[in-house]
């Protein structure tokens, strides 16, 4: 029995399937007719059948999906709403691992301390509990592990990938907590201006809260002019905790990747072209004018100043470091 | 890295530094020596930076990881490439080769013949 006159709120409507927030209740599988406001022709009002799918409780009302049943599933739309959001979520990208994900995978591009929105390979149902891994290159943790519900999916827009909408649940106070954090970080990023994220990325260790005001690489090079032969491509770098080491991946001339680490990092520059990362030396030295500049902030230390340098001997990375040893990949 | 690996790396340094001082031959030919040895990439830059940074006075303990004779050969051979490097060896380096050899038991016609073998 359709209730022709009764008015919803349309949110998605996509490959005839409707997603649409009500007070009134309606039973699952249950027929029904309505008039929703459709964004694309200016708010009109359109007749909407539907067989409801799903429901599920939501703020402001109950959430449901329902498939279209008359002309009106042609249409294709979708209504941003931030009130079904409990907390802001920062645009992203992060890889996620999952045994419970098509493919074992997905790209977190949305993010909040309570939820995100994946792009995984294939569909996945709604209302599973599925175990995530949110690996987290260049922060101050390596990964986050934690279980998410999945409350709906869709087929992504111009692509053959499906979108899917988690919140987080079943998770240790700590999870929740480092899920908060790096939600406030991922915001932090999103709206702060490059050059100061560049600053802080290049300059910060997890163990300083300070900026380290440092001279440009170009400020001169490490007194000691011995090079020690590398024949390597660069090939990626990550932060390691807990000694804040920073950890390069580079790729020698045996075609094996190896890990460089250096132990407590307080400073980092890639001046590596991207694609250009071939490496034919390493420098280092315990008196360099970077360091000077920097002992003259924080005192002295037993930092050494390493330099990756290229065939013409100009430095690609810069790093100031206590030591460096061999990594584990 | 195994042990005969870093042994072998310290006694490399331990000649290099015998006169004092490093140069960028030496450490040249040290990389290409821990290269030949089987030395992993990562594993040689630190242990060259390390070695780098402070004259190494420690003695390497060979005798342990070196047990045959062909092995210490070898070395020996290794380390009188490194003292010649320049051209000529110092006294301090010098000293130390013949300490290992007269150690070993090496003679001299086969320390003539290891020169001669680096000089072609």
């Amino acid at each position: 029995m359709f209730a022709g006159s009764t008015i919803v709120e349309a949110l998605d409507l996509h490959n005839g399937t409707l997603v649409f927030r009500s007070k009134r209740d309606f039973a699952v599988g249950a027929h029904t007719s309505f008039k929703v406001a459709v964004p694309s022709k200016g708010s009109k009002l359109t007749s909407v059948d539907v067989e409801v799918a799903s429901k599920r409780s939501g703020p402001g009302g109950t959430i449901y999906t329902a498939h279209v049943l008359n002309e009106a599933a042609r249409l294709d739309f979708h209504v941003e709403d931030a009130s079904l959001r409990e907390a802001e979520r920062a645009r992203t990208w992060i890889r996620v691992m999952s045994r419970n994900l098509p493919q074992y995978r997905a790209i977190a591009v949305d993010v909040s301390a309570t939820g995100a929105q994946l792009e995984t390979d294939g569909p996945v149902d709604e209302g599973r509990t599925v175990d995530l891994r949110l690996d987290l290159d260049n922060y101050t943790i390596d990964h986050i592990a934690c279980s998410a519900e999945v409350m709906w999916c869709r087929p992504a827009l111009q692509s053959d990938r499906f979108r899917v909408g988690v919140r987080f649940a079943g998770n240790t106070p700590e999870v929740s907590r480092q899920l908060k954090q790096l939600s406030d970080s991922l915001d932090e990023r999103a709206h702060a201006d490059l050059h100061s994220l560049l600053d802080k990325a290049n300059l910060m260790p997890p163990a300083i809260t300070a900026p380290i005001a440092v001279e440009s690489p170009a400020s001169g090079p490490p007194e000691n002019p011995l090079l020690l032969p590398l024949r390597a491509a660069l090939r990626g770098y990550r932060r390691g905790l807990p000694n804040g080491s920073l950890r390069l991946t580079l790729m020698g001339d045996d075609g094996a990747s190896q890990e460089l680490e250096f132990v407590e990092c307080h400073c980092f520059f890639d001046a590596s072209p991207p694609g250009r990362g071939r490496i034919v030396a390493m420098r280092s030295s315990r008196s360099s004018p970077l360091l000077t500049s920097m002992e003259a902030t924080h005192g002295h230390h037993t930092w050494k100043h390493y330099q990756l340098l290229d065939e013409n001997n100009q430095s690609l990375v810069e790093i100031v470091a206590v030591s460096c040893r061999a990594g584990a990949l | 890295m195994n042990a005969l690996q870093i042994e072998i790396a310290k006694s490399l340094f331990r000649l290099a530094w015998a006169d004092g001082q490093i140069e960028q031959r030496e450490v040249d030919l040290i990389d290409g020596l821990l290269t030949k040895i089987g030395m992993p990439l990562a594993e040689r830059l630190a242990f060259m930076d390390e070695g780098l940074s402070v004259p190494y006075q420690g003695l390497p303990n060979l005798d342990a990881v070196l047990p045959d004779r062909e092995s210490r050969l070898f070395v020996l051979e290794q380390l009188i490439a490194i003292s010649f490097s320049g051209g000529h060896s110092h006294p301090k380096e010098m000293e130390l080769l013949a300490n290992l050899s007269t150690h070993w038991g090496v003679s001299a016609d086969e320390l003539a013949a290891m020169r001669q073998k680096e000089r072609a």
